[in-house]
């Protein structure tokens, strides 16, 4: 199987996991208690007045007539309208993706920038001062807690000494190094937590390629060692990190909820939150939706990266 | 007579581990002749694989060489430095096959640039030209349409086919010393003998010489000139291959050749050699095989260093029972030593039938 055959496969296989994924959600959001007319009303709403607005809002349907209703819209990409935000779901969504995939894409820049260097570094000299320290720095920045080393960053960088706006954001098509400024310490919060986990994983897989025999093959032909490790052992090493890593993406959207919080960045994370406390269907409904697409493009793209260079997983597939 | 292609002289060998250093390659002299197929043979543990990573210096991080010259022409690959090493030496003039033809080839790039690339690291020539040779050794190792299996990665081999890839590589710069550590421990029987051919094709058409490591008697019969045999890191005999099967000089080769199990005679149980190998980490007094020999002659034998070899009808041999001073017996004639011998053995005709 050629290269682009696979990619095709995979490709055609994407359909069915969206509508799937759109199944799924639908009935989760569904499956939460509480109607959205009380979330309006306030408790203290007539039952008839209930009554009226959920029969307004299309949720006296049985479930899969307002499924469908909902799933032939989102084919033409109409989400529907927020109750809360009182507009089309879709342009929302769109405002807020940008501003969180621009924080996540920083934070995978910087990190990684960071922690593939450093395990690479920790698994040549394995066992001495760079690996305890570069252990010692990935713990810690796994075991402190986001709101914690936010909040601190906070009052180091942004109140101490005024370096970086304590929080808020800036677009930017409006202000580009504006932008930046605001984005350096959301960033640097989520790079802490992001550091230690691909880092170890490129350690141990470092560590685990070094000691192959085609590493002692490489040795015994002659090679030298720069040429063994850049040529050979990096790609090599370098594939089951990059699996680690595209969860890590994925998961990042969403999970940058607390960071968006603290910084009162207005973007996916938040917006889900604020949509599932209104019980803003529409709005959770189209989010979760952008979040699950999110999650499993990354995963094909993960899978397309992984399949490229290492060619016997498409082997394994066929 | 022209000097040995490979001459290794005292060799000693050493890993440290946290609380013990392990002599596993003790005090080992021999030579390598021009286009000869030299085997070491011995059990598990007893070295050889050591000293065969030893002589291109690819000893993991906690072994290192603590004694002894190992000679290549004008060089002392003991002495020298990594990058002289990787320039001079591996893969240019001595070559290696490992024993698992599915992990010596990195998985994620195809077999022709794992080929090219060995060419041009050592060789001063363009892409093509390096391509070109690239397709001969495929050819000259019996790989069908080489120009079409180039762009192939090594899971698109079959065993066999992969330990034939290795191989050309290994042979692509045209070595005059080929290091083959059980290059068909790891394939089928039928294939075994596919390579092992192919062995003695490379050696008979090239000027290559070869250092083939087993455990393996029958491998060795079938194609080594001599054969080095070695136990519990000691090189206990060198002898031309004929020598060693049919008239054994130590006591652990006759005890080794005992242990052929032999496919023709129905026996209940298997001749085994009483005892374990010695643990490394203290090893015995004295010749390390004593604990195990039934031929002791001496005191020296327990307690001795045994420091000479003794010449024998073209072999060479670490014991004392060849040495007159302590072993009255010994005469320094063959004869003596054949009468010695026949009263022991099991089955005095086992030489033909292996």
């Amino acid at each position: 199987m050629e290269w682009y055959e696979y990619v095709l496969k995979r490709l055609l296989l994407f359909v069915p996991t969206l509508f799937g994924v759109s199944v799924f959600v639908f009935y989760l959001v569904h499956l939460v208690p509480g109607s959205p007319a009380v979330a309006m009303l306030g408790v203290r709403a007539t039952e008839e007045r209930v009554q009226e607005i959920e029969r307004e809002l299309g949720l006296h349907e049985p479930l899969p007539v307002q499924y469908v209703d909902w799933f032939s819209g989102v084919l033409v990409g109409n989400l529907g309208q927020s109750y809360s935000f009182n507009g089309p779901v879709a342009p929302i969504l769109a405002d807020r993706f940008f501003v969180s995939l621009e924080l996540v894409l920083l934070t995978l820049l910087v990190s990684l920038s960071v922690s593939i260097p450093l395990g690479i570094v920790a698994a040549l000299n394995k066992n001495s001062a760079v690996d305890y320290f570069s252990m010692g720095v990935g713990i810690t920045g796994v075991s402190v807690p986001t709101f914690f080393s936010g909040v601190v960053f906070i009052a180091i960088f942004a109140v101490g000494l005024s370096w970086f706006p304590v929080s808020g954001y800036v677009a930017p098509t409006e202000d580009l190094v504006e932008n930046l400024r605001h984005m350096v310490l959301p960033t640097l919060t989520m790079t802490l937590v992001a550091v230690a986990v691909a880092m170890r994983m490129m350690r141990s897989s470092m560590i685990e390629t070094l000691g192959e025999e085609y590493i002692r093959f490489l040795k015994a032909k002659g090679l030298r060692s720069r040429s063994i490790l850049f040529g050979h052992a990096l790609k090599n090493s370098f594939i089951p990190v990059i699996t680690v890593i595209g969860l890590q993406f994925g998961y990042m959207l969403s999970g940058a909820v607390v960071v968006e919080q603290i910084f009162a960045i207005p973007g996916l994370g938040r917006t889900v939150l604020q949509a599932v406390l209104q019980r803003d269907y529409p709005l959770v409904q189209g989010s979760v939706l952008l979040l699950a697409l999110w999650f499993s493009a990354v995963n094909l793209g993960t899978d397309l990266i992984i399949s490229y260079l290492d060619p016997r997983i498409m082997e394994e597939e066929a | 007579m022209t000097s040995p292609r490979l001459s290794v002289r005292d060799l000693q060998v050493t890993y440290t581990t946290k609380h013990d250093e392990v002599n596993a390659v003790d005090r080992v002299s021999f030579d390598v002749q021009n286009d000869e197929i030299f085997g070491i043979v011995g059990e598990s543990g007893c070295g050889k694989s050591t000293l065969a990573s030893t002589i291109l210096r690819l000893l993991d991080d906690n072994g290192e060489i603590t004694g002894g010259e190992i000679r290549y022409g004008d060089w002392d690959l003991a002495a020298m430095s990594e990058g002289e090493l990787a320039k001079q030496i591996r893969g240019r003039e001595i070559s290696m096959v490992f024993q698992d033809p599915n992990t010596s080839l990195d998985p994620v790039y195809t077999i022709g640039r794992q080929l090219i690339e060995t060419i041009r690291q050592h060789l001063d020539v363009s892409k093509q030209e390096a391509r070109k040779r690239a397709i001969q050794s495929l050819a000259d190792v019996g790989i069908p349409s080489p120009e079409d299996r180039l762009d192939d990665y090594p899971h698109q081999f079959s065993g066999g086919m992969r330990q034939r890839v290795v191989i050309a590589i290994a042979l692509s710069c045209d070595p005059g010393l080929l290091i083959a550590d059980e290059p068909t421990t790891g394939l089928d029987v039928s294939i075994q003998a596919q390579i092992l051919d192919l062995l003695e094709d490379i050696n008979a058409n090239h000027d290559t010489s070869i250092i083939l490591i087993t455990h393996d008697l029958g491998v060795v019969a079938e194609v080594c000139d001599r054969v080095g045999v070695m136990y519990a890191g000691n090189l206990v005999e060198v002898s031309p291959v004929d020598v060693v099967y049919d008239d054994p000089k130590h006591p652990y080769t006759e005890d080794l050749l005992r242990s052929i199990p032999e496919t023709h005679e129905m026996k209940s149980e298997l001749t085994v050699i009483k005892g374990t190998p010695p643990d490394l980490r203290e090893p015995p007094s004295g010749c390390r095989y004593h604990p195990r020999c039934t031929k002791v002659c001496s005191d020296a034998c327990e307690t001795g260093d045994i420091p000479q070899e003794y010449r024998e009808d073209g072999s060479v041999v670490r014991c004392y029972l060849y040495d007159p001073a302590e072993n009255p017996e010994y005469e320094g004639s063959a004869k003596v030593d054949e009468g010695q011998r026949d009263g022991q053995l099991e089955s005095p005709e086992r030489g033909d039938q292996l």
